[in-house]
């Protein structure tokens, strides 16, 4: 009995300290109405403050190299100035939504600076770059917006529904969550809604304490991952579930942890320090082993990033993976939780980071290995 | 559960943030909320699912947990209740704390399920109370108030070895004797 005691006992104090790392506003996501988290001036103020002890901390990486570490932090870029809630990167931009000031920034890549505010109300949060446009959906009203990059204007508006999902583009479609738990297919060119298909159990419903859902896209295979950890796999041209797995439950949180490549879907589990594979047709399941707690999940150049926490969080790096498992490098981050991995156009990718999970006041740039 | 002069109050420590404060929460009463649940189910498995589930759901309401005339206890022992009405109406336990938290129940080994049992059973608590005395000690010492075999040897004056003998010799003999009750 002890030793059930014992590994309960460290089971919910890890999860205790998951879940206090999660801002209050993330834990609990109600399923329509919500209003704005807190004052949009307090939060300027915290991102601000964020923001500076983010530039004065990668200002330092070049002095923090630990041991087994790189011994000279790769060369990096930084971005600074927005609180970023999700980062899509295509064509020399990095687009940046940010909830609690319900606008999309368009950052020059090439100039390091803001080419466009756009006020797109709501709470934005997943955004990509696809089929010739921007898509945001707003998970405050359930919206799904697409704007036009030549323009920096929102051109079409739908309700795609209320759940706090994700937005993925595969098979030339543009694809989220309703809030029924329906896949929603989005024709890009007419912005119109042209299906909606049931997933049983892989979505997460609407419930008092809503997880979210994750979509991870490689060619023609469209993955939805549920919070509460059921998959599908589905053909994106026919829309067609070729089968389902069953995963870790995932927090709700800004940082992506599912992830597709063709191999199959990549997952970080959030609390056993492993990376999962699940294999595209079979989906068998294969874990991997990293050191410290997985966090965002990206591919890179053919590679898996995941961002990982060390020492209770004291220590964050991202770590780089071949597809076979073995841990190609390690690279340490300054001080602050990476939220997001995004591929960078010119390589590499985009690490934004920050210090409580949703909002990332700063962004790097790393090579890759 | 005793509390030393000094130590921090429930409350206190309900009322702190960070995981050791309610890790010592935790400490004081796990293991009385595991038997709470043993005694009601008479089912280990689900004892343990209630039990986290508790204590799951006691990590997420600590914040709206405000002193007042009755204990911390008390109110641990209400979402207990809950956490047991819910198990009865449905006939299965909830993990939906546990999954907000990210985290899971761990398994329940042969050994914990067993000495779960040991709990709930009102005959094996017949049983221990004729024990001759220095086993029916150890046993309370070891499987119901979960303390050491260095603690329970300090205590009665004897080697490690010779507590777990008085352990083992008890559960044994509890065992040969329940034949004869069911």
């Amino acid at each position: 009995m002890s030793d059930y005691l014992a590994e309960l006992r460290e089971e919910l104090l890890d999860g205790l300290e998951r879940y206090e790392r999660v801002p209050r506003w993330r834990r609990r996501l109600p399923v329509r109405g919500r209003g704005r988290v807190g004052p949009v001036a307090g939060r300027i103020a915290a991102a601000a403050v964020a923001a500076a002890v983010a530039v004065v901390v990668a200002l330092q990486v070049g002095h923090q190299a630990p041991e087994r570490e790189q011994a000279t932090p790769p060369p990096v870029s930084r971005l600074e100035g927005f609180h970023a809630t999700s980062v899509a990167a295509a064509d020399d931009n990095l687009w940046v939504t940010q909830y609690d000031i319900s606008s999309l920034l368009r950052i020059d890549l090439k100039t390091g600076k803001i080419a466009a505010r756009i006020d797109v109300g709501g709470s934005p949060g997943g955004v990509i770059a696809a089929a010739g446009a921007v898509w945001v959906h707003d998970w405050e009203h359930g919206r799904l917006l697409k704007v036009d990059p030549r323009t920096n204007r929102v051109v079409k508006t739908l309700h795609v529904g209320t759940n706090n999902s994700d937005v993925a583009f595969a098979a030339g479609s543009v694809w989220t969550i309703d809030e029924r738990g329906q896949l929603v297919r989005v024709d890009p060119d007419g912005a119109t809604v042209t299906r909606r298909l049931p997933l049983g159990a892989a979505t997460t419903l609407p419930t008092e304490t809503p997880t979210g859902s994750t979509l991870a896209t490689a060619g023609d295979t469209l993955w939805v991952v549920a919070g509460d950890g059921d998959i599908a796999e589905i053909d994106a041209r026919t829309a067609r579930i070729l089968g389902r797995a069953h995963g870790p439950a995932l927090p709700v949180e800004a940082s992506r942890r599912a992830i597709a490549d063709a191999s199959g879907l990549w997952i970080s589990s959030p609390f056993r320090r492993q990376i999962i594979h699940i294999d595209a047709g079979t989906r068998r399941v294969t874990h991997f082993r990293v050191a410290g707690d997985p966090g965002t999940i990206a591919v890179v150049d053919g590679r898996i990033w995941v961002a990982t926490l060390h020492d209770t969080g004291t220590v964050t790096r991202v770590t780089v993976l071949d597809t076979n498992g073995r841990i190609v490098a390690t690279t340490p981050l300054p001080g602050q939780p990476a939220v997001n991995i995004v591929p960078s156009p010119s390589g590499g990718a985009w690490v934004t980071f920050g210090t409580d999970s949703t909002v990332s006041p700063a962004a790097l740039r790393l090579p890759s290995p | 559960m005793t509390v030393s002069a000094g130590a921090p109050t429930d409350e206190e420590l309900l009322g702190s943030s960070g995981s050791e404060a309610f890790g010592i929460f935790y400490d004081r009463h796990a293991r009385a909320i595991l038997e709470y649940f043993a005694r009601r189910t008479h089912d280990p498995e689900a004892a343990a699912d209630l039990t986290a589930e508790t204590f799951a759901a006691a990590i997420l309401a600590r914040r709206r947990f405000r002193p007042g005339p009755l204990p911390a206890s008390a109110w641990l022992y209400g979402i207990a209740n809950h956490k047991l009405a819910d198990f009865q109406r449905r006939g299965r336990a909830e993990n939906r704390a546990l999954r907000r938290l990210g985290a899971e129940r761990p398994p329940l080994g042969e050994d914990d399920a067993q000495l779960v049992a040991l709990m709930a059973d009102e005959v094996s608590m017949q049983l221990l109370a004729e024990l001759p005395e220095d086993e029916r000690q150890a046993i309370q010492a070891h499987v119901i108030e979960g303390r050491e075999y260095a603690e329970i040897a300090a205590a009665a004056v004897i080697s490690e070895p010779a507590a777990r003998m008085r352990v083992s010799r008890g559960l044994a003999r509890m065992r040969a004797h329940m034949g004869g009750h069911r």
